[in-house]
Protein backbone atom coordinates (compact mmCIF):
# COMPACT_ATOMS: atom_id res chain seq x y z
CA UNK A 1 0.00 0.00 0.00
CA UNK A 2 1.36 3.34 -0.87
CA UNK A 3 0.84 4.96 2.28
CA UNK A 4 2.68 8.54 1.06
CA UNK A 5 0.54 8.95 -2.57
CA UNK A 6 -2.48 8.05 -0.28
CA UNK A 7 -1.29 11.34 2.15
CA UNK A 8 -0.29 13.21 -1.49
CA UNK A 9 3.50 13.38 0.18
CA UNK A 10 6.57 13.41 -1.51
CA UNK A 11 8.40 10.11 -2.07
CA UNK A 12 11.37 9.45 -0.36
CA UNK A 13 14.76 10.92 -1.18
CA UNK A 14 16.77 8.08 -3.32
CA UNK A 15 18.93 7.65 -0.08
CA UNK A 16 16.36 7.24 2.19
CA UNK A 17 14.56 4.89 -0.81
CA UNK A 18 16.98 2.62 -1.08
CA UNK A 19 17.87 2.08 2.53
CA UNK A 20 14.00 1.94 3.96
CA UNK A 21 13.15 0.08 1.22
CA UNK A 22 15.50 -2.69 3.13
CA UNK A 23 13.86 -1.47 6.60
CA UNK A 24 10.47 -0.70 6.02
CA UNK A 25 10.68 1.95 9.08
CA UNK A 26 8.49 4.96 7.18
CA UNK A 27 4.96 4.80 6.48
CA UNK A 28 5.01 8.00 4.56
CA UNK A 29 8.17 10.62 3.83
CA UNK A 30 7.69 14.42 3.49
CA UNK A 31 10.38 16.20 2.01
CA UNK A 32 8.97 19.46 1.47
CA UNK A 33 8.16 20.70 4.74
CA UNK A 34 11.12 22.30 6.74
CA UNK A 35 11.66 25.06 8.71
CA UNK A 36 8.07 26.02 10.00
CA UNK A 37 6.81 29.66 9.92
CA UNK A 38 6.25 29.73 13.54
CA UNK A 39 10.09 28.52 14.37
CA UNK A 40 10.68 30.53 17.72
CA UNK A 41 14.42 28.95 18.52
CA UNK A 42 17.26 27.26 16.73
CA UNK A 43 17.64 24.71 19.83
CA UNK A 44 17.06 21.83 17.12
CA UNK A 45 18.32 24.01 13.99
CA UNK A 46 19.69 21.18 11.33
CA UNK A 47 18.22 18.15 12.87
CA UNK A 48 16.03 15.69 11.08
CA UNK A 49 13.47 14.02 12.95
CA UNK A 50 10.37 11.56 12.17
CA UNK A 51 7.37 10.47 14.24
CA UNK A 52 4.80 7.35 14.95
CA UNK A 53 2.31 7.59 13.33
CA UNK A 54 0.23 8.11 15.97
CA UNK A 55 0.75 11.48 15.98
CA UNK A 56 -1.28 14.31 14.12
CA UNK A 57 1.23 15.50 11.10
CA UNK A 58 -1.19 18.71 9.18
CA UNK A 59 -2.25 17.61 6.58
CA UNK A 60 -1.29 13.50 7.03
CA UNK A 61 -4.57 11.18 8.22
CA UNK A 62 -3.42 9.63 11.23
CA UNK A 63 -2.86 5.95 11.16
CA UNK A 64 -2.09 4.47 14.40
CA UNK A 65 -0.96 1.45 12.24
CA UNK A 66 -4.32 0.47 11.27
CA UNK A 67 -6.40 0.36 7.89
CA UNK A 68 -9.27 1.30 9.59
CA UNK A 69 -7.73 4.59 10.14
CA UNK A 70 -7.31 5.31 6.61
CA UNK A 71 -10.80 7.11 5.68
CA UNK A 72 -10.12 9.12 8.24
CA UNK A 73 -9.80 12.92 7.14
CA UNK A 74 -6.10 14.50 7.25
CA UNK A 75 -4.90 16.11 10.72
CA UNK A 76 -5.57 19.95 10.68
CA UNK A 77 -2.77 20.47 13.27
CA UNK A 78 0.07 19.01 14.31
CA UNK A 79 0.36 17.15 17.55
CA UNK A 80 1.46 19.38 20.19
CA UNK A 81 4.98 17.49 20.78
CA UNK A 82 5.77 18.03 16.71
CA UNK A 83 4.89 21.22 16.86
CA UNK A 84 7.28 22.01 19.64
CA UNK A 85 10.05 19.80 17.68
CA UNK A 86 9.73 22.04 14.23
CA UNK A 87 9.69 25.54 16.40
CA UNK A 88 12.53 24.42 17.89
CA UNK A 89 14.02 24.19 14.00
CA UNK A 90 14.19 20.88 13.81
CA UNK A 91 12.99 19.21 10.30
CA UNK A 92 10.13 17.09 10.05
CA UNK A 93 10.53 14.04 7.52
CA UNK A 94 8.19 11.17 7.68
CA UNK A 95 6.11 8.86 9.97
CA UNK A 96 6.97 6.13 11.20
CA UNK A 97 5.72 2.18 11.16
CA UNK A 98 4.63 0.99 14.63
CA UNK A 99 2.35 -2.34 16.01
CA UNK A 100 -1.11 -1.61 14.88
CA UNK A 101 -3.13 0.49 17.62
CA UNK A 102 0.34 0.32 19.11
CA UNK A 103 -0.36 -2.94 20.47
CA UNK A 104 2.61 -4.93 19.96
CA UNK A 105 6.02 -5.21 20.85
CA UNK A 106 7.80 -6.67 17.43
CA UNK A 107 6.12 -3.91 14.53
CA UNK A 108 5.38 -7.01 12.43
CA UNK A 109 2.17 -4.99 10.93
CA UNK A 110 -0.10 -6.69 8.99
CA UNK A 111 -0.83 -3.59 6.56
CA UNK A 112 2.27 -2.07 6.14
CA UNK A 113 4.75 -4.85 6.77
CA UNK A 114 7.58 -5.65 9.62
CA UNK A 115 10.32 -3.10 9.91
CA UNK A 116 13.57 -5.19 9.63
CA UNK A 117 15.88 -4.35 12.40
CA UNK A 118 19.25 -2.16 11.23
CA UNK A 119 21.54 -4.44 12.78
CA UNK A 120 20.14 -8.00 11.33
CA UNK A 121 17.45 -7.44 8.87
CA UNK A 122 15.71 -11.03 9.60
CA UNK A 123 14.97 -10.12 13.20
CA UNK A 124 12.41 -7.26 14.74
CA UNK A 125 13.23 -3.89 15.11
CA UNK A 126 10.93 -4.27 18.74
CA UNK A 127 7.36 -2.28 19.11
CA UNK A 128 5.43 -0.72 19.45
CA UNK A 129 7.48 1.90 18.04
CA UNK A 130 9.92 0.05 16.02
CA UNK A 131 10.39 2.31 12.76
CA UNK A 132 10.71 5.26 14.79
CA UNK A 133 13.82 3.16 16.26
CA UNK A 134 15.19 1.80 13.09
CA UNK A 135 15.32 5.22 11.56
CA UNK A 136 17.50 6.65 14.07
CA UNK A 137 19.21 3.37 14.34
CA UNK A 138 20.42 3.54 10.31
CA UNK A 139 20.92 7.35 10.42
CA UNK A 140 17.92 7.86 8.32
CA UNK A 141 16.74 11.32 10.53
CA UNK A 142 18.52 12.16 13.54
CA UNK A 143 15.99 11.65 16.14
CA UNK A 144 12.51 10.27 16.55
CA UNK A 145 9.34 10.32 18.38
CA UNK A 146 7.67 6.99 20.24
CA UNK A 147 4.88 6.60 22.54
CA UNK A 148 5.35 3.54 25.22
CA UNK A 149 2.40 2.24 26.71
CA UNK A 150 3.78 -0.86 28.34
CA UNK A 151 7.58 -0.69 26.87
CA UNK A 152 7.16 0.96 23.19
CA UNK A 153 9.70 3.17 23.21
CA UNK A 154 12.53 0.95 25.59
CA UNK A 155 11.87 -2.39 24.05
CA UNK A 156 12.95 -1.17 20.43
CA UNK A 157 15.76 1.11 21.71
CA UNK A 158 17.06 -1.83 23.51
CA UNK A 159 16.56 -4.25 20.70
CA UNK A 160 17.64 -1.39 18.02
CA UNK A 161 21.25 0.07 20.39
CA UNK A 162 20.23 3.50 20.23
CA UNK A 163 18.87 5.55 23.65
CA UNK A 164 14.92 5.85 24.31
CA UNK A 165 13.04 7.80 27.09
CA UNK A 166 9.81 7.17 28.78
CA UNK A 167 9.72 10.48 30.55
CA UNK A 168 7.20 11.07 33.92
CA UNK A 169 3.41 10.26 32.89
CA UNK A 170 2.00 13.68 32.35
CA UNK A 171 5.01 15.47 31.89
CA UNK A 172 4.58 15.82 27.99
CA UNK A 173 0.96 17.26 26.47
CA UNK A 174 -0.37 14.41 24.46
CA UNK A 175 -2.88 16.11 22.29
CA UNK A 176 -2.61 15.11 18.76
CA UNK A 177 -1.54 11.59 19.70
CA UNK A 178 -4.13 8.70 19.19
CA UNK A 179 -4.28 7.21 22.70
CA UNK A 180 -4.23 3.51 23.45
CA UNK A 181 -4.51 3.35 27.15
CA UNK A 182 -4.91 6.49 28.51
CA UNK A 183 -3.60 5.78 32.25
CA UNK A 184 -0.44 3.88 31.03
CA UNK A 185 0.36 6.22 27.59
CA UNK A 186 3.64 8.32 27.63
CA UNK A 187 5.03 9.92 24.82
CA UNK A 188 9.33 10.27 24.44
CA UNK A 189 12.15 9.91 22.09
CA UNK A 190 14.66 8.44 20.71
CA UNK A 191 18.15 9.46 19.62
CA UNK A 192 21.52 8.46 18.47
CA UNK A 193 23.39 9.52 22.08
CA UNK A 194 22.58 11.37 25.87
CA UNK A 195 22.70 14.81 24.97
CA UNK A 196 20.33 14.87 21.77
CA UNK A 197 17.98 12.37 23.73
CA UNK A 198 18.06 15.20 26.99
CA UNK A 199 17.65 18.09 24.28
CA UNK A 200 14.75 16.74 22.35
CA UNK A 201 13.13 15.30 25.99
CA UNK A 202 13.57 18.83 27.06
CA UNK A 203 12.03 20.49 24.12
CA UNK A 204 8.74 18.16 24.17
CA UNK A 205 8.10 18.32 28.04
CA UNK A 206 6.41 20.69 30.03
CA UNK A 207 8.84 21.87 32.46
CA UNK A 208 11.66 19.77 32.71
CA UNK A 209 13.80 21.52 35.90
CA UNK A 210 17.42 20.91 36.39
CA UNK A 211 19.54 18.53 38.27
CA UNK A 212 23.00 19.19 39.82
CA UNK A 213 25.99 17.94 37.55
CA UNK A 214 27.50 14.40 38.23
CA UNK A 215 30.32 14.11 40.79
CA UNK A 216 32.57 13.52 37.52
CA UNK A 217 35.39 11.37 39.68
CA UNK A 218 32.90 8.60 40.96
CA UNK A 219 31.11 6.26 38.73
CA UNK A 220 27.76 6.75 40.51
CA UNK A 221 28.14 10.41 39.79
CA UNK A 222 27.62 10.78 43.91
CA UNK A 223 23.81 9.29 43.36
CA UNK A 224 22.77 6.80 45.17
CA UNK A 225 22.23 3.30 43.21
CA UNK A 226 19.80 0.28 43.00
CA UNK A 227 20.20 -2.78 41.05
CA UNK A 228 16.55 -4.30 40.38
CA UNK A 229 17.08 -7.96 41.54
CA UNK A 230 14.53 -11.01 41.50
CA UNK A 231 12.05 -10.92 38.89
CA UNK A 232 14.12 -8.55 36.82
CA UNK A 233 17.33 -11.22 36.91
CA UNK A 234 15.41 -14.40 36.65
CA UNK A 235 13.80 -13.43 33.11
CA UNK A 236 17.09 -12.91 31.23
CA UNK A 237 18.63 -14.61 28.22
CA UNK A 238 22.40 -15.36 28.51
CA UNK A 239 23.41 -12.34 26.31
CA UNK A 240 21.54 -9.83 28.55
CA UNK A 241 22.19 -11.56 32.10
CA UNK A 242 26.16 -10.93 30.69
CA UNK A 243 25.76 -7.06 29.21
CA UNK A 244 23.41 -5.75 32.65
CA UNK A 245 26.35 -7.97 35.42
CA UNK A 246 28.85 -6.16 33.40
CA UNK A 247 27.30 -2.85 33.96
CA UNK A 248 26.67 -3.87 37.53
CA UNK A 249 29.82 -4.38 38.16
CA UNK A 250 31.02 -0.64 37.51
CA UNK A 251 28.68 0.09 40.58
CA UNK A 252 30.20 -1.84 43.88
CA UNK A 253 28.36 0.23 45.80
CA UNK A 254 25.16 0.01 44.77
CA UNK A 255 22.54 -2.22 46.32
CA UNK A 256 20.57 -4.72 45.26
CA UNK A 257 16.70 -4.47 45.74
CA UNK A 258 13.36 -7.07 44.91
CA UNK A 259 10.36 -5.25 43.78
CA UNK A 260 7.67 -6.99 45.25
CA UNK A 261 4.65 -8.52 43.20
CA UNK A 262 6.39 -7.19 40.20
CA UNK A 263 4.98 -11.13 38.55
CA UNK A 264 1.55 -9.41 39.61
CA UNK A 265 1.91 -6.02 38.30
CA UNK A 266 3.23 -8.06 34.74
CA UNK A 267 -0.25 -9.75 35.05
CA UNK A 268 -2.15 -6.74 35.93
CA UNK A 269 -0.68 -4.52 33.15
CA UNK A 270 -1.60 -7.23 30.98
CA UNK A 271 -5.11 -7.21 31.88
CA UNK A 272 -5.70 -3.60 32.62
CA UNK A 273 -4.21 -3.32 28.57
CA UNK A 274 -6.12 -5.96 27.45
CA UNK A 275 -9.34 -4.57 29.06
CA UNK A 276 -8.91 -0.67 28.22
CA UNK A 277 -7.36 -1.38 25.17
CA UNK A 278 -10.97 -3.85 23.86
CA UNK A 279 -13.29 -0.90 25.22
CA UNK A 280 -10.71 2.18 23.54
CA UNK A 281 -11.50 0.01 19.82
CA UNK A 282 -14.97 -1.44 20.70
CA UNK A 283 -17.24 0.88 17.81
CA UNK A 284 -13.98 -0.40 15.67
CA UNK A 285 -14.13 -4.23 16.63
CA UNK A 286 -18.01 -3.92 16.13
CA UNK A 287 -18.03 -1.91 13.10
CA UNK A 288 -15.01 -2.23 11.02
CA UNK A 289 -13.79 -6.07 12.55
CA UNK A 290 -12.56 -7.16 9.25
CA UNK A 291 -10.14 -4.33 8.35
CA UNK A 292 -8.62 -4.77 12.31
CA UNK A 293 -5.44 -7.21 11.01
CA UNK A 294 -5.84 -10.72 12.50
CA UNK A 295 -3.70 -10.95 15.32
CA UNK A 296 -4.96 -7.17 16.97
CA UNK A 297 -8.44 -7.86 16.29
CA UNK A 298 -8.42 -11.14 18.32
CA UNK A 299 -6.70 -9.72 21.24
CA UNK A 300 -8.85 -6.65 21.57
CA UNK A 301 -12.13 -8.48 21.60
CA UNK A 302 -10.74 -11.15 24.16
CA UNK A 303 -9.91 -8.03 26.27
CA UNK A 304 -13.91 -6.37 25.61
CA UNK A 305 -14.89 -8.92 27.20
CA UNK A 306 -12.48 -9.24 30.33
CA UNK A 307 -14.64 -10.10 33.67
CA UNK A 308 -15.20 -7.40 36.28
CA UNK A 309 -14.09 -9.10 38.63
CA UNK A 310 -10.66 -9.73 36.50
CA UNK A 311 -10.55 -5.96 36.18
CA UNK A 312 -11.23 -4.75 39.57
CA UNK A 313 -8.57 -7.39 40.75
CA UNK A 314 -5.99 -5.93 38.29
CA UNK A 315 -6.92 -2.04 39.78
CA UNK A 316 -5.86 -3.33 42.93
CA UNK A 317 -3.08 -5.13 42.53
CA UNK A 318 -1.97 -1.78 40.53
CA UNK A 319 -2.80 0.46 43.40
CA UNK A 320 -1.22 -2.03 46.18
CA UNK A 321 2.25 -2.46 43.79
CA UNK A 322 2.47 1.55 43.60
CA UNK A 323 2.29 1.77 47.61
CA UNK A 324 5.04 -0.77 48.08
CA UNK A 325 7.13 0.25 45.54
CA UNK A 326 7.16 3.97 46.21
CA UNK A 327 8.58 3.10 49.99
CA UNK A 328 10.64 0.35 48.46
CA UNK A 329 12.57 2.65 45.90
CA UNK A 330 12.99 5.56 48.12
CA UNK A 331 16.39 5.40 49.21
CA UNK A 332 17.38 5.46 45.82
CA UNK A 333 17.88 7.98 43.22
CA UNK A 334 18.41 5.63 39.99
CA UNK A 335 17.24 2.33 39.89
CA UNK A 336 18.96 0.20 36.66
CA UNK A 337 17.19 -3.22 35.11
CA UNK A 338 17.46 -4.99 32.16
CA UNK A 339 14.96 -3.45 29.17
CA UNK A 340 14.22 -6.28 27.77
CA UNK A 341 14.41 -10.56 28.74
CA UNK A 342 16.53 -11.06 25.01
CA UNK A 343 18.07 -9.81 22.63
CA UNK A 344 16.11 -9.44 19.25
CA UNK A 345 14.12 -12.27 18.40
CA UNK A 346 13.77 -13.08 15.04
CA UNK A 347 10.64 -11.90 12.31
CA UNK A 348 8.05 -14.25 12.62
CA UNK A 349 9.41 -16.13 15.61
CA UNK A 350 6.29 -17.31 17.79
CA UNK A 351 8.31 -19.31 20.70
CA UNK A 352 11.24 -18.46 22.65
CA UNK A 353 13.59 -20.05 25.40
CA UNK A 354 13.85 -17.95 28.79
CA UNK A 355 14.53 -19.06 31.96
CA UNK A 356 14.35 -22.61 30.77
CA UNK A 357 10.87 -22.11 29.41
CA UNK A 358 9.12 -22.08 26.18
CA UNK A 359 6.93 -18.82 26.32
CA UNK A 360 4.66 -16.99 23.26
CA UNK A 361 7.95 -14.25 21.78
CA UNK A 362 5.78 -11.21 21.18
CA UNK A 363 4.06 -11.36 24.69
CA UNK A 364 7.28 -11.84 26.80
CA UNK A 365 9.51 -9.11 25.00
CA UNK A 366 8.20 -6.42 27.70
CA UNK A 367 8.37 -8.50 30.88
CA UNK A 368 11.01 -6.28 32.14
CA UNK A 369 8.90 -2.79 31.34
CA UNK A 370 5.74 -3.88 31.91
CA UNK A 371 5.68 -3.82 35.98
CA UNK A 372 7.60 -0.78 35.49
CA UNK A 373 5.00 1.48 33.39
CA UNK A 374 1.91 1.91 36.00
CA UNK A 375 5.02 3.48 38.22
CA UNK A 376 4.76 6.86 35.85
CA UNK A 377 8.60 7.08 36.85
CA UNK A 378 11.18 8.77 33.89
CA UNK A 379 12.95 5.56 32.72
CA UNK A 380 15.62 6.19 30.35
CA UNK A 381 16.37 2.83 27.80
CA UNK A 382 20.55 3.07 26.99
CA UNK A 383 22.22 0.96 25.15
CA UNK A 384 25.11 -1.10 26.57
CA UNK A 385 28.44 -1.88 24.81
CA UNK A 386 28.47 -4.84 23.45
CA UNK A 387 31.18 -6.19 21.56
CA UNK A 388 29.42 -9.12 19.06
CA UNK A 389 25.78 -9.79 18.67
CA UNK A 390 22.64 -7.80 19.02
CA UNK A 391 22.31 -4.90 21.10
CA UNK A 392 21.31 -4.77 24.92
CA UNK A 393 19.58 -2.25 26.52
CA UNK A 394 19.51 -0.91 30.42
CA UNK A 395 16.34 0.84 31.99
CA UNK A 396 17.69 3.82 33.90
CA UNK A 397 14.77 4.80 36.12
CA UNK A 398 14.97 7.54 38.68
CA UNK A 399 12.22 9.05 40.44
CA UNK A 400 8.34 10.52 39.13
CA UNK A 401 9.72 14.07 38.00
CA UNK A 402 13.41 13.76 38.28
CA UNK A 403 13.31 13.28 34.44
CA UNK A 404 16.58 15.38 34.37
CA UNK A 405 18.22 13.68 37.03
CA UNK A 406 17.99 10.60 34.96
CA UNK A 407 19.17 11.92 32.12
CA UNK A 408 21.78 13.57 33.13
CA UNK A 409 22.55 10.36 34.92
CA UNK A 410 22.69 8.53 31.60
CA UNK A 411 25.27 11.56 29.85
CA UNK A 412 27.35 10.94 32.78
CA UNK A 413 27.90 6.95 32.04
CA UNK A 414 27.78 7.25 28.08
CA UNK A 415 30.71 10.05 28.89
CA UNK A 416 32.26 6.55 30.85
CA UNK A 417 31.93 4.80 28.47
CA UNK A 418 29.27 2.39 30.33
CA UNK A 419 26.20 2.59 27.57
CA UNK A 420 26.76 3.73 24.22
CA UNK A 421 24.76 3.50 20.91
CA UNK A 422 25.51 0.27 18.93
CA UNK A 423 28.10 1.36 16.08
CA UNK A 424 25.59 2.11 12.59
CA UNK A 425 25.40 -1.05 10.67
CA UNK A 426 25.62 -0.15 6.65
CA UNK A 427 23.28 -0.59 4.84
CA UNK B 1 -12.70 -23.35 33.25
CA UNK B 2 -12.90 -25.89 30.54
CA UNK B 3 -13.14 -25.42 26.61
CA UNK B 4 -16.55 -25.94 26.26
CA UNK B 5 -17.73 -23.55 29.60
CA UNK B 6 -14.69 -21.16 27.98
CA UNK B 7 -16.00 -20.91 24.26
CA UNK B 8 -20.00 -21.07 25.64
CA UNK B 9 -18.83 -17.56 27.94
CA UNK B 10 -16.98 -16.29 25.26
CA UNK B 11 -19.48 -16.45 22.60
CA UNK B 12 -22.09 -15.33 25.04
CA UNK B 13 -20.12 -12.45 25.58
CA UNK B 14 -19.02 -11.50 22.14
CA UNK B 15 -22.64 -11.12 21.21
CA UNK B 16 -23.77 -9.42 24.80
CA UNK B 17 -21.03 -6.86 23.28
CA UNK B 18 -22.58 -6.18 19.65
CA UNK B 19 -19.95 -8.55 18.27
CA UNK B 20 -20.60 -10.95 15.89
CA UNK B 21 -17.85 -13.14 14.43
CA UNK B 22 -16.88 -16.83 12.42
CA UNK B 23 -16.51 -19.71 14.58
CA UNK B 24 -13.09 -19.81 13.46
CA UNK B 25 -12.41 -16.19 14.51
CA UNK B 26 -14.36 -17.20 17.93
CA UNK B 27 -11.97 -19.91 18.47
CA UNK B 28 -9.12 -17.32 17.51
CA UNK B 29 -10.51 -14.69 20.46
CA UNK B 30 -11.21 -17.44 22.67
CA UNK B 31 -7.49 -18.76 22.77
CA UNK B 32 -6.47 -15.31 23.30
CA UNK B 33 -9.35 -14.76 25.96
CA UNK B 34 -7.40 -18.12 27.64
CA UNK B 35 -4.10 -16.06 28.06
CA UNK B 36 -6.10 -12.90 29.94
CA UNK B 37 -7.64 -15.68 32.22
CA UNK B 38 -4.31 -17.22 33.22
CA UNK B 39 -2.82 -13.74 33.96
CA UNK B 40 -6.28 -13.03 36.02
CA UNK B 41 -5.89 -16.43 38.26
CA UNK B 42 -2.75 -15.13 38.54
CA UNK B 43 -4.20 -12.09 40.78
CA UNK B 44 -7.42 -13.79 41.93
CA UNK B 45 -6.53 -13.13 45.54
CA UNK B 46 -5.99 -9.41 45.22
CA UNK B 47 -8.87 -7.62 47.94
CA UNK B 48 -9.42 -3.79 48.64
CA UNK B 49 -8.07 -3.04 51.49
CA UNK B 50 -10.42 -1.75 54.32
CA UNK B 51 -7.09 0.62 55.27
CA UNK B 52 -7.75 3.95 54.34
CA UNK B 53 -4.02 4.59 54.34
CA UNK B 54 -4.01 2.00 51.37
CA UNK B 55 -6.59 2.83 49.81
CA UNK B 56 -5.04 6.08 48.46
Amino acid sequence: MNIAAHNGLAEKSPLQHDIDATLNAFTATMATRTFSPQQTSDLLSGYTFAVKNLYDVRGMTTLAGSETNIDRPPATHDAVAVRRLIEAGAQLRGTTNMDEFAYGFTTENHHFGATRNPHDLERSAGGSSGGSAAAVAAGLVDFSLGSDTNGSIRVPASFCGIFGFKPTFGSCDMQGVFPFIPSLDHIGPFAPNATLLALTSRVIADNMGDARLPDENKVDGGWRIGILSGYFETHRSGDVEDATEQLYAAFPNAKRVELPNAERMRSAAFLITASEGGCRHATALREDYERIAPGTRERLAAGLIVPAEALANAYQVRRDFLNTADSTLDEFDIVLAPSAPCTAPRIGQEWMTLDGQEVPTRASLGLLTQPLTPLGTPIVAAPLPVKNGLPVGVQIMGKRDQDALVLEFTRHLENLGHVKSAPMPKL
Amino acid sequence: MDSATLNSYVGAALIANGLHVSDDEKSRISKQFSLILAHADLIKDAQPSADPEQRK
